[in-house]
Order: structure tokens, then C-alpha cells, then sequence
């Protein structure tokens, strides 16, 4: 990224975007219809593309321009999120929107592209640079990059010119594939062209942990072992797993979420703060924080992690299946729906303090959230306080209504010194009623202007591996007796006890 | 009647109590700033309301409507304006004062405002009416704002506003001018192509407007792009509708290229040599320019060199 430039404004609007062709591989799918052309829609609504700007949809079925154009119009209407559809500005867009047809196997497609991307070079001024995006199945990464490779599309047809590819996750399934899946990236490709999404990361709330952490000067004198008594981490769902059984199957809880997702937003909780907000500095720290995370050893898997599946149960007068249940599920499946750990972090900072981090299917509601549990006050002095365990609680709230609040003790009204726990609140929405951007929204933007600090480096994929990867070993060698909780509940008894251990409690949510 | 801030802060108290006491899930006090609002007595009420109420859901500030008249002893009251959010299970309150006074007894209001003023927030005036905010009578009112927006573009011609603007731009507060964020999407867009040109001057640009008169927007533009030779015109003596803005045209030429955008009802055309694209132009309403400029606090150092730009643009002639 260049200088301020004399037209910039950054008081009123954001730098410009330099032209693009944006290439989406899997232009018939799911994330194609539901994120990414919204999101791409809604950018051009902001009027945050650039004049010299077109999108290539890629897939099997055969369709033609105007037939793309056609189902993307309905899918934009459809999936837009809390923002209108204008025609008018449809219109304008879809004049961009092209597509071609082919496999991924089939080496000719590389070249169709290729001949496309030249011609809209001219045609829509793209100034020549491309940002593809894979949204494939992760096996045919390796396929997809070894093609562009082969073409010569993984340069531009000047040296001004870049081009950037965007993979969404699972990045392997374990340690071992993540490796091999980077090298097969790292064949065609540099590093710094790869951009790996996780949208945990791209969300306005996660972002503002940084903002809350490092824009004040209170809190960070706190984030400490000395203050700091435990952190718990939760994202819980209240959906099963709708449809996607065959898929969830085969990577569980832990896979799905714990190790991407929710080791990123530790890794935002726990990191030290960046020397400066740019993305080297701040993918430094992460990567250095996931690196710190003391691996769990076989031995103590059974006391640092847990596994568990919902079974079948009544919710509100409805019966609902267990995971076993489940379409396309095997009836004697081991896969876990809930995951829960302990971890440590080694390092000054963070020595001793455990970070619980739990998520799971059918769990009571759709929530995540982060609590920072504080040390109890050393002394109580206020007669009927003894016994009270209700520390300091900082929880800074994701979803669904994000925010932050403060749990302190309040005295009660009249006479004598009882106390009672009030939380202060601090909604994100109520606060700033303006429309916040889908993490989509940022992070392809993000991608458009070469900004990576929200994405996820090789160093950070394989750190957060390393410290999954015991717990998935032992798992994989073990007989589970599923299931073992009940739609609906919060999770396995196993899980309060991994707590209790250490004296502690899951809050509720 | 004596107007006393601590009984006006009472009755908000009071107003508040009362709604916590209702059925129903909560209320939620929300305040980020104090927004003064100063306006002649006659102006509209109903309007003036929609726009207040609307930038209470990205602001929410304490408001103080200062309706200043011909004659008339100083009187006030108070009151909660509350919206429920959409989906929201918690209705979220703001408070709004009402104060009457006449130029003659204009002297006794900034006590009452001093009382009235939010602790530890920003201070924000709008005072659309350039000529009211003109008024030496309301000097000390204004002075106790770190921000004070005028809306310039109700005068049709830059010429008659510029030297009010200019001695309101000397004082201790910042000054803001709507007209300037009714540019800000034009601006914003030619910012973007001369960045894609690799443009970091203009040689050469014409603006063209609606409407007799430079508007103060399309002299803002000027001012900003600032290049080597500028032309202004008008295009059409014709005003356009209401929220579209009076500017027509902005064309710039550097390095032997030229780009162009003009308005196309509510969007905008945009010629890069044979490409043409287009955008859609949001409505400039009162809501949507304050709700720009309130999210400015610090200094505004385009505005400051773009307003000291006007005379520039003036004197080359038009
Ligand atoms: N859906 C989500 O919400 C979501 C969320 C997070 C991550 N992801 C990830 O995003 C990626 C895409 O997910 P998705 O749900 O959109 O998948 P999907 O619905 O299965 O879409 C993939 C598309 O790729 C096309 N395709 C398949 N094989 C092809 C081939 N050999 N050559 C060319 N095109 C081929 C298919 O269209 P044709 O039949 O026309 O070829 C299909 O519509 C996956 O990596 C997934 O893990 C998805």
C-alpha cells in the first residue's frame, strides 16, 4: 500500500479500491449465492468498487452470461442482509458479471479464463489484476492452483499487476494435511498471494476487541495472570446440523469451529499488542500467541478435553432427533457435535490461567461470547458479602447482540451494606444504529485493497493445529458412548467436571 | 418566567423514573453527545423533528432546540423522545429540550445551557441558518460547541455566503458546512479514478450545476480538486429535485486522460475514455449530511483548505 494520496479524504470515505476482476471458482454453490454476491453487491452499493471492476463466475453448468446474471440477481435479493435491492444499481452492476463454464480438471478451462481475463482487461479496465476466489471443495485446491499455475495465472500479464487467491476453510483436516495442502499452494504460489478466510475473524465485534484492548488505556493494565482468573470462550448453536450431517460427519466440533474460529478469537483475546496496526505486525502476534499455546498431552486429554453428541430430546413440546438421527449421519457415528478444552498459554502473560473454550449443536441458544473472569476482591469487609461468588466479569458478546458488559458489585438500596451483582452494558447496535458490515463485506475488500491482517498466515493454520491435534489423536483411538447429552441441554456432565477440577463453573450464557 | 436548568434536569430525571416504573423489558439511556440545534421560531417543526429523531439512532445525544423570535420571554420544557430498535426487545430513550427565546433576552439563555450541557461529551451546534448563525447576539452560544455545522446551501450563491463562512471559520470552534457533505460523494468518486489514474493533480476540470447562482457545493469541488484550469457553468436554470444536489457535472483531465461523472437522475454516469459505468448517488437529506459530519470531530483540515480555496475560485472567474 502506497501513501496518502492528495484526493484522499479519510475523515469521509475509504481509499480507493484498484480495479480488479474478481474470479469466483464454484459460481453455482451455496457460498456463492448466500455471501459472496451480496456481499459484492452491497460493496458496489457502498460504492466501495472501482470503476474498472467485473466478476467471473466459474463452474460445471453450462450458462451464459445473462442466465449468471439472472440467478445472481435472485440469490442478491434474496440473501442481502438488513439493506435494500436497487434495481437500478443491479443493473449497473450485472453489466460486470460474466461467466464461464468448465471442470476444474479440465486444463482448457485455465486457458478460457485466461482469455477472458484479457478481454475484460480491455473491455472493463481491470487494470489487468485478479482476485480469485475458491470457493470449491478444499480437495480441489491443489487441482485448481496447479491449473492457474499452469496457465500463467498466477501473474499478471504486467509486473504492476497482482493477483490474490482467497481459499476458505477447513485448511486440512489435521496437522499433517494442512502441511501438505500449503505446499501444494506454495508450488504456484507465494505466501503473501494467499489469502485464507476465516469470516470469525472478519466480524465487526472480533475487530473491535483490538479496538477495546488497545484504544484504552484501563484494560490493558488488567489482561493479566495477576488479575486475569480464568477465560472462557463460547460459541454455542441451537441448530443441529440442518441438512449438512454427511459433511459435519466427517469434521466435528473441534475441527469445525475450536480449531479455526475460536483459537483466532483467543488468539485476538490473548495476543500482545502489535507495534503497530498493519498486517505483518498484528499476524506476528497471533501466530506467536497460537505458538504459546501449551500442547495438551495424551495423558491429559481425558481431563483437558471433552467429547460429546446430542442425542434425541423434546424441545419446547418438539421432538428433535439426536446426531445420530440425522440424515446421511452414520447411525454408530464417534463425531463429536459438542467440543470442549482447557487450554494454557506459556507465556509471562498468561501462565497458569486456564482458557475454556466450548462449542456445540443443539446447545439452549445461538450465543458466542467471551468472559474474562477476574480475581475475587482480597478481602471481603461488607457483612452477608462471604460467600457470594460473583467476581468481576468482563464479557464481550459476538453474537447475537453484540456488545460488551461489566459485572461489578453494587450496594443494594436501604440501610446495612448488602450487595448485589448489577452489570453495565454497552450495546454495539443500540450505541451505533448504522448498518455494520458482514464480514464477507470486509474481508473481500480487505483482499481487493491487499490488506491480509484479517486473514490467516500458514504459521497461524499449523499453530492452531499443533495445539488440536493431541486431543484429535486420542479421540480417534478412543470408543465414545454416545450420545451423551441432550438436545437442548448445555452439553456433557464430563464438561462441568472438567471445570470443577480447578474450582471453576461454565457461566451461563 | 424563570427558565433554571437543574428544574429542567429534574423533570428528565422525573420523565425517566416514570418510564422504568412502566411494564415492558427495559429502557436503555443512551448519550454520546450534547446537539444544540438553533433555529427562527417559525421554522418547521414537523421537519425539524423527523430529522432530529432520525440521527438519534447513529447519535445519541442530549438535544436543545433553541428557537430564537422576534419578542418573547425565555421558556422551556423537557421531554423523552424513545424508539423501540427494529427487533429490538429494549425501547432506547434520548432526551430533548425545548427553549424558547427572543434576540432581546438571547443573553439570559447560555446559563441555562451550561446547566443543560451533558458532562464530559462532545458539544455539537446545527444551526442551518447561516445569517442566525451570523448573529453576534448568538456568539456565546455557539461558543460553547466544539463543532458548529451551517447549511450554506440555502443561499443559492456562494458569493453571498462566503463572508459569513469566513468569519465563522476564525472562532474557537471548528466550523462545518453541510454544502460540503453534499459534495462528499462526488468527491469521493473522483478521488477513487484519480487514484486508479495514478493522478496526484488535475490539469484541467469543468463543473457544471442546476440553478442560478454558483452553488456553494460545486465551489467547494472546485476549490478541492483545484487544478490547473478550472471552468464552472451553470448548466440549466432549472433547480433540481429536492435531495438530488445542484451539481451536474464534474469532468478532470491530467496526463492527457479525462474522466467524467454526470448526473443521471438519481445516479451518476461515469466516462473513463470509452468506459462507461455508473453508481446510484444516495438522497441528500438534513439527517444523512449531520450524520456525516457528526462523525467528524477532530479538525477537518480538507474542508479548512477547501474553504480557503473559494476566493481562489472566484477570483479566476466564472
Ligand atoms: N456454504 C457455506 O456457507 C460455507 C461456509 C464456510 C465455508 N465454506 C466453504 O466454501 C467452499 C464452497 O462451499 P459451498 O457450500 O458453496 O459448496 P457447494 O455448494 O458444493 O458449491 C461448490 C460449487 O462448485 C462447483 N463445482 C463442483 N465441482 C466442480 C468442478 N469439478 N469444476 C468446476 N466447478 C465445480 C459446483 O457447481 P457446478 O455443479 O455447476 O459445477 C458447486 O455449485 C467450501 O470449501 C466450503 O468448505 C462454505
Amino acid at each position: 500500500m502506497s501513501g496518502p494520496h492528495p484526493f484522499d479524504d479519510p475523515l469521509r470515505y475509504e481509499r480507493a479500491v484498484p480495479p480488479a476482476a474478481v474470479v469466483i471458482f464454484g459460481a453455482n454453490g451455496d457460498l456463492t449465492k448466500r455471501k459472496l454476491l451480496p456481499s459484492l453487491y452491497r460493496l458496489a452499493y457502498e460504492r466501495r468498487l472501482p470503476a474498472g471492476f467485473a466478476i467471473v463466475g466459474v463452474s460445471r453448468t453450462a450458462m451464459s452470461d445473462e442466465q449468471f446474471r439472472e440467478k445472481m440477481r435472485e440469490s442478491v435479493a434474496k440473501f442481502l442482509e438488513d439493506s435494500p435491492f436497487d434495481a437500478e444499481l443491479w443493473n449497473e452492476f450485472a453489466r460486470g458479471l460474466f461467466y464461464v463454464a468448465g471442470d476444474i480438471a479440465d486444463a482448457g478451462l485455465y486457458n478460457s479464463i485466461a482469455v477472458k481475463l484479457k478481454e475484460l482487461d480491455e473491455a472493463r479496465q481491470t487494470g489487468g489484476n485478479a482476485l480469485f476466489y475458491l470457493s470449491i471443495q478444499p480437495s480441489q485446491y491443489a487441482t485448481t492452483v496447479a491449473g492457474l499455475g499452469a496457465a500463467g495465472l498466477n501473474h499478471g500479464p504486467r509486473p504492476e499487476c497482482w493477483r490474490r487467491f482467497i481459499i476458505e476453510k477447513p485448511f486440512g483436516h489435521d496437522e499433517a494435511s494442512a502441511k501438505e495442502l500449503s505446499r501444494d499452494l506454495r508450488a504456484v504460489l507465494d505466501e503473501n498471494q494467499i489469502y485464507r478466510i476465516d469470516h470469525y475473524l472478519g466480524k465487526e465485534t472480533v475487530q473491535n476487541i483490538l479496538a477495546f484492548r488497545f484504544g484504552n488505556g484501563i484494560f490493558e493494565p488488567l489482561w493479566n495472570r495477576r488479575y486475569v482468573a480464568q477465560v472462557q470462550i463460547t460459541a454455542a448453536e441451537s441448530i443441529g446440523v440442518e441438512g449438512r450431517g454427511a459433511y459435519y460427519q466427517e469434521a466435528g466440533a473441534l475441527r469445525d469451529m475450536i480449531q479455526n474460529h475460536l483459537l483466532q478469537v483467543m488468539s485476538t483475546i490473548a495476543m500482545e499488542p502489535p507495534a503497530v496496526y498493519e498486517p505483518t505486525a498484528v499476524r506476528d502476534e497471533r501466530a506467536k500467541l497460537l505458538r504459546s499455546i501449551l500442547a495438551v498431552k495424551p495423558e491429559q486429554v481425558a481431563t483437558h478435553a471433552v467429547k460429546g453428541q446430542y442425542g434425541p430430546s423434546r424441545i419446547g413440546g418438539a421432538a428433535v432427533a439426536g446426531f445420530r438421527q440425522e440424515p446421511g449421519v452414520d447411525p454408530q457415528a464417534q463425531t463429536d457435535t459438542y467440543a470442549a478444552v482447557t487450554m494454557f498459554v506459556e507465556n509471562w502473560r498468561w501462565a497458569g490461567v486456564p482458557f475454556y473454550i466450548r462449542t456445540g449443536k443443539r446447545l439452549p441458544k445461538r450465543v458466542t461470547d467471551i468472559a474474562i473472569q477476574f480475581n475475587q476482591a482480597p478481602l471481603s469487609i461488607f457483612e452477608g458479602e462471604s460467600g457470594q461468588t460473583w467476581p468481576n466479569l468482563l464479557v464481550v458478546r459476538i453474537q447475537p447482540e453484540e456488545g460488551i458488559s461489566l459485572r461489578f458489585f453494587s450496594k443494594l438500596p436501604g440501610s446495612g451494606m448488602k450487595l448485589r451483582p448489577v452489570t453495565m452494558d454497552f450495546n454495539y447496535g443500540t450505541s451505533f444504529g448504522t448498518r455494520t458490515p458482514t464480514a464477507y463485506e470486509t474481508l473481500l475488500l480487505d483482499a481487493l485493497e491487499g490488506d491480509a491482517t484479517l486473514y490467516t498466515r500458514q504459521d497461524m493454520v499449523e499453530a492452531s493445529w499443533a495445539a488440536v491435534q493431541p486431543i484429535l489423536n486420542v479421540w480417534g483411538e478412543t470408543k465414545f458412548d454416545f450420545p451423551n447429552y441432550a438436545a437442548g441441554s448445555w452439553g456433557p456432565a464430563a464438561s462441568e467436571e472438567m471445570l470443577a477440577r480447578r474450582g471453576h463453573v461454565w457461566r451461563v450464557p | 418566567m424563570e427558565v433554571d436548568a437543574g428544574r429542567l434536569l429534574k423533570e428528565l430525571d422525573e420523565n425517566w423514573r416514570q418510564l422504568g416504573k412502566g411494564e415492558g423489558s427495559g429502557v436503555l439511556r443512551a448519550c454520546a453527545m450534547t446537539l444544540i440545534v438553533l433555529v427562527r421560531e417559525g421554522a418547521d417543526a414537523q421537519e425539524l423533528g423527523v430529522t432530529l429523531a432520525d440521527i438519534m439512532h447513529e447519535h445519541p445525544n442530549r438535544t436543545i432546540v433553541l428557537r430564537v423570535g422576534e419578542v418573547g420571554e425565555v421558556v422551556a420544557r423537557a421531554n423523552l423522545q424513545c424508539w423501540m430498535p427494529f427487533g429490538g426487545r429494549q425501547q432506547i430513550c434520548c432526551e430533548q429540550i425545548e427553549i424558547s427565546a427572543s434576540l432581546e433576552t438571547l443573553g439570559a439563555v447560555p446559563p441555562v445551557l451550561f446547566g443543560l450541557m451533558v458532562a464530559d461529551l462532545p458539544v455539537a451546534v446545527w444551526c442551518p441558518d447561516l445569517e442566525l448563525a451570523d448573529l453576534p447576539e448568538l456568539r456565546p452560544v455557539l461558543k460553547l460547541a466544539s463543532k458548529v455545522m451551517v447549511d450554506s446551501s440555502a443561499t443559492l450563491d456562494i458569493r453571498e455566503a462566503l463572508p459569513a463562512l469566513q468569519r465563522l471559520s476564525t472562532e474557537s470552534w471548528r466550523l462545518a458546512d453541510l454544502a460540503w457533505a453534499r459534495a462528499t460523494r462526488w468527491r469521493e468518486t473522483v478521488a477513487q479514478l484519480a487514484c486508479t489514474e495514478g493522478w496526484s493533480k488535475a490539469d484541467e476540470a469543468e463543473i457544471t450545476w442546476a440553478g442560478e447562482g454558483i452553488p456553494p457545493a460545486a465551489a467547494y469541488v472546485g476549490a478541492w480538486i483545484n487544478p490547473g484550469r478550472l471552468v464552472m457553468k451553470c448548466d440549466t436554470p432549472e433547480m433540481p429535485a429536492a435531495g438530488v444536489g445542484r451539481i451536474k457535472s464534474v469532468c478532470v483531465t491530467a496526463k492527457g486522460r479525462q474522466v467524467c461523472l454526470r448526473r443521471e437522475g438519481t445516479g451518476v454516469a461515469i466516462e473513463i475514455e470509452r468506459l462507461r459505468t455508473g453508481m446510484v448517488f444516495p438522497l441528500l437529506t438534513d439527517a444523512a449530511l449531520l450524520h456525516e459530519e457528526l462523525g467528524v470531530f477532530g479538525q477537518d483540515s480538507q474542508y479548512e483548505r477547501a474553504l480557503a480555496g473559494v476566493q481562489g475560485v472566484l477570483d479566476a472567474g466564472v
